[in-house]
């Protein structure tokens, strides 16, 4: 998200391993920002969230989907998306969703994800390396 | 009459040869899904192994699960000819997977993700702008 500013905007980046670790650089003034995804700073406690504010946040972004190679048969493929689907509907099988970040899954497909075409992946994320 | 009886075996074996060997190839397809390493191999498998037999279980299908130790060995495994058949990575990877093999994604949860910049309450900064030159923390080198 900062790899796209324009003009491109310089800073120096640390790599702290974590939400926690990177909250914690920044209360403790060791970090002037700090970057992470909503759905892990949600996970924070309210007294910690209450010693931050939020400069920018990103349009949404579709999560980790499931994908198929395209050597995969079709049937094969859509027996897969039909069975993730029917396992949210029993608890215990939702809970497994749950576990790998399926939860309430729902269809899906590459416009969903086209959007991000704009980034530069292998230039900003040091693809592969 | 033992004559015609070993021809009749012989068309029988013969008649099968045709088809057990596909049968049995059909029977023994096994799908690999590689996992992006968010976690250590080990939690990763504890994580989707259930998952991967239950899934399994509901389609009646072999799945073999791939974990890996390093992102690196991922995001080449991804975009390499004996790449996994299925994946399971995120929104950035899954885009530059499907350009260099067309993966397509198939399903995923509902949750949205955005990406927050934030800085402490009282810090002078008031717009990414002003981050100019400063330090930013992120979790690693992957979080554009």
């Amino acid at each position: 998200m900062l790899s796209g500013q324009k003009p491109a905007l310089t800073f120096e980046k640390e790599y702290p391993g974590s939400t926690q670790n990177v909250i914690k650089s920044v209360l403790l003034n060791k970090a002037d920002a700090g970057v992470t995804l909503n759905t892990e700073l949600n996970k924070e406690a309210p007294d910690v969230l209450s010693q931050i504010r939020t400069l920018l946040q990103t349009q949404e972004i579709p999560s980790h989907p499931l994908a198929a190679h395209p050597r995969v048969p079709q049937p094969v493929q859509k027996a897969v998306t039909k069975a993730v689907l029917s396992l949210d509907k029993m608890p215990a099988d939702a809970k497994l969703l749950r576990e790998v970040w399926l939860a309430y899954p729902v269809t899906t497909g590459y416009d969903d994800y086209c959007k991000l075409e704009v980034i530069d992946v292998k230039k900003n994320s040091n693809w592969g390396n | 009459m033992i004559r015609r009886g070993s021809e009749i075996l012989l068309l029988l074996v013969a008649w099968l040869s045709i088809f057990l060997p596909n049968a049995s190839a059909e029977q023994a397809t096994t799908y690999t899904l590689g996992v992006v390493p968010t976690f250590p191999p080990v939690a990763t498998h504890t994580r989707w192994m259930p998952f991967v037999e239950r899934l399994s279980q509901e389609t009646g299908l072999d799945f073999r699960l791939k974990v890996y130790a390093q992102m690196a060995e991922f995001e080449h495994d991804i975009v390499s000819p004996g790449a996994p058949d299925f994946i399971f990575a995120n929104a950035l990877q899954v885009m530059v997977a499907h350009k260099a093999q067309n993966y397509q994604p198939l399903v995923r949860g509902k949750g949205q993700v955005r990406g927050i910049v934030f800085v402490r309450k009282d810090s002078p900064s008031r717009s990414v702008n002003d981050l100019a030159g400063k330090r930013i923390a992120f979790v690693g080198a992957k979080n554009l």
